[in-house]
């Protein structure tokens, strides 16, 4: 399509404008082949026929009603936006400048008529993604077109059809769900079940404790369901333009992270987690934007085998050099008195790239940061701490689940690990602007 | 260098803030605590004879009274307690009696320098500055210095932070 076109184009898209009309009919009928099913199983007489079309009608108008409400056009922010919904109305913007993909795709019904859907995807979480049904083919593939031209016109856009991924990594979704069950909700539902059955039998007949249970259980499950939903059909992978990751069930997130703007990785191992030797690894990044709430993404895979570890890390992070097995400084012998669970646990780890540092009693923690995304060094201490002669120290950080605190070190270690620290980091200072962050 | 220089604690070479800011801190403290105790004052007159509440002011006004004379004897070690100091590439903040820190920020990291003063500081002439960094946990605050200070520190602070390629 030349320039001139593109302009027309886009000028019949700046206006609101509804998908095709067959669109309710077209849905209605890819939703019935459950009714065709039903109608053959109970077995075709009038009754039957006739209710089946009644529901088939029933849908045709809903599908009409939302169909009606549902319109979409290029805004003059240069937004995708998309306005829908019978009973509350609902707008959706999708930034043109930060998009990912935009796909045709056609389901079987539509193969079959000449219509299509459009799936447009920016970065971002939460609403990242609009699937428009239906559209001509024609209409679609000039959707699509106007839509990647105006992407590639905007200064600060990425090649919406660039570089293929060359290395993906999907979470199996029944690992997912293994995962999160046996996180530290798991340890509040066993709790809570064994506290239900000691009432139950301290008062067999009085009704509490089956209300303990229930909402024991209902609220593990909420917390389940809503991260299972979240992180469903999790990928990480690996183009030119950085590290993608993308994930959710209901709305997809996805992102398109340059591996510059990962400041700290962290692994997370929850207890139930250590024989299976799974951990769960989570990151940092910088300058997620502020401006629009959105948040940048928090977990690089909710959950990997350990010996899958290198593998990732030597495909996303192949300068970071994340050997687990290391010199470790461990907390001074008094930190006991301090935290009496994780002391032994309690150690921290300088090399020539990383700052390391490792936490956690249950639920074990590990930290890394290279010395130059570090952006200030804090060594703190409190009374108790005083009196054991212990100290933390802190590598601040950008904001994000990743904390990076050496506690428990012995005065006179934590005196010479910030001073080797200080030193990595004025060595390590690379040069960083202020669009690396 | 043992721990006790690290946290600057009676060291002569890091620079110290201005005393007036025991002033400043004193007022706030009474500041808070006047309305507090007048609060306490008024329920006291209202409820003389219900002796629930009349114990629950009477414990609050302690509080209010204990506390506040506390902080008033603290504030002048507070102020002795923080320090800076600048070096040949890093700006050095130190401070706290009871829970100590000291915080390194290099130049190369610095993202902005905020001078401040709020309108009590200002009657006090006192000025803040804050060091911000990419990180949100990062705690360089430098309270209680000359305005004319604050101004030359935050020059400083820029100048360094260009040399060392912002």
């Amino acid at each position: 399509m030349s320039e001139s076109e593109v302009a027309g184009v886009v000028g019949d898209l700046l206006t609101p404008r509804r998908t095709s009309s067959v669109t309710p009919w077209l849905q209605s009928l890819n939703a019935s082949p459950g009714l065709v099913v039903a109608v053959i199983v109970i077995g075709v007489d009038e009754w039957v026929a006739g209710i089946a079309i009644g529901l088939f009608l029933i849908g045709v108008l809903g599908y009409w009603l939302s169909w009606r409400k549902r319109t979409y056009w290029i805004n003059e922010e240069n937004e995708l936006e998309v306005r829908s919904g019978v009973l509350f109305h609902r707008s959706r913007r999708l930034r043109i400048s930060r998009l990912q993909s935009v796909d045709i795709v056609r389901p079987l019904i539509t193969r079959l008529t000449g219509y299509s859907s459009v799936k447009v995807e920016v970065a971002g979480s939460g609403d990242s993604r609009v699937v428009l049904s239906f559209l001509k083919v024609k209409e679609a593939d000039e959707l699509r077109s106007v839509i990647l031209g105006l992407a590639k016109n905007e200064s600060v856009a990425p090649q919406p059809e660039g570089p293929e991924i060359q290395w993906a990594w999907k979470v199996p979704n029944g690992r997912l769900v293994a995962s999160l069950a046996l996180t530290t909700s798991t340890y509040f539902l066993i709790i809570g079940a064994i506290v239900s059955v000691a009432i139950v039998l301290l008062d067999p007949f009085g009704g509490t404790g089956l209300i303990t249970l229930a909402l024991t259980v209902g609220g593990a499950g909420i917390t389940l369901i809503g991260g299972v939903t979240s992180l469903f059909n999790f990928s990480v992978g690996r183009s030119e333009r950085g590290i993608a990751i993308s994930h959710g069930l209901i709305t997809t997130a996805s992102y398109t992270v340059s591996p510059i703007r990962i400041q700290a990785v962290g692994l997370v191992q929850p207890i139930a987690w250590r024989p299976l030797g799974w951990y769960q690894i989570t990151i940092n990044v910088a300058g997620t934007d502020q401006s629009s709430q959105k948040s940048g993404p928090k977990v690089l895979i909710p959950v990997i085998h350990e010996s899958n570890l290198s593998e990732l890390f030597g495909e996303l992070l192949p300068a970071w050099n994340l050997e687990l097995d290391r010199n470790w400084i461990e907390a001074s012998e008094s930190t006991r008195w301090r935290f009496p669970w994780q002391a032994r646990r309690l150690a921290v780890s300088l090399d020539s790239g990383l700052f390391m540092a490792r936490s956690g009693a249950l639920t074990r923690r590990l930290g890394a940061v290279p010395h130059a995304r570090i952006q200030s060094l804090r060594v703190t201490q409190g009374p108790w701490e005083r009196r054991l002669g212990i100290s933390r120290l802190h590598a601040d950080s950008v904001p994000g689940p990743v904390s990076l605190s050496a506690r428990g070190l012995a005065d006179t270690i934590a005196v010479e690990v910030a001073k080797g620290e200080l030193d990595l980091m004025f060595a390590a200072r690379e040069v960083t602007t202020s669009e690396d962050w | 260098m043992n721990i006790a220089e690290l946290f600057s604690a009676g060291s002569s070479d890091w620079l110290r803030v201005n005393p007036k800011l025991r002033a400043y801190w004193h007022t706030l403290v009474v500041l808070v605590a006047i309305p507090l105790l007048l609060v306490a004052s008024v329920v006291l007159f209202f409820a003389w004879n219900v002796a629930v509440v009349k114990l629950i002011a009477f414990i609050a006004i302690g509080v209010v009274v204990v506390s506040s004379i506390w902080i008033w004897i603290l504030v002048t070690r507070r102020v002795r307690s923080i320090g800076y100091r600048i070096e040949e590439s890093e700006l050095k903040v130190s401070s706290g009696i009871m829970f100590r820190r000291v915080v390194s920020v290099p130049f190369a990291r610095m993202q902005l320098v905020e001078v401040s003063a709020g309108p009590l500081e200002r009657a006090y002439s006192l000025a803040s500055v804050q060091l911000h960094t990419a990180s949100a946990s990062t705690d360089a605050k430098i309270p209680g210095l000359d305005p004319e200070r604050a101004a030359q520190l935050r020059d400083a602070l820029a100048s360094h932070s260009a040399t060392a390629g912002l």
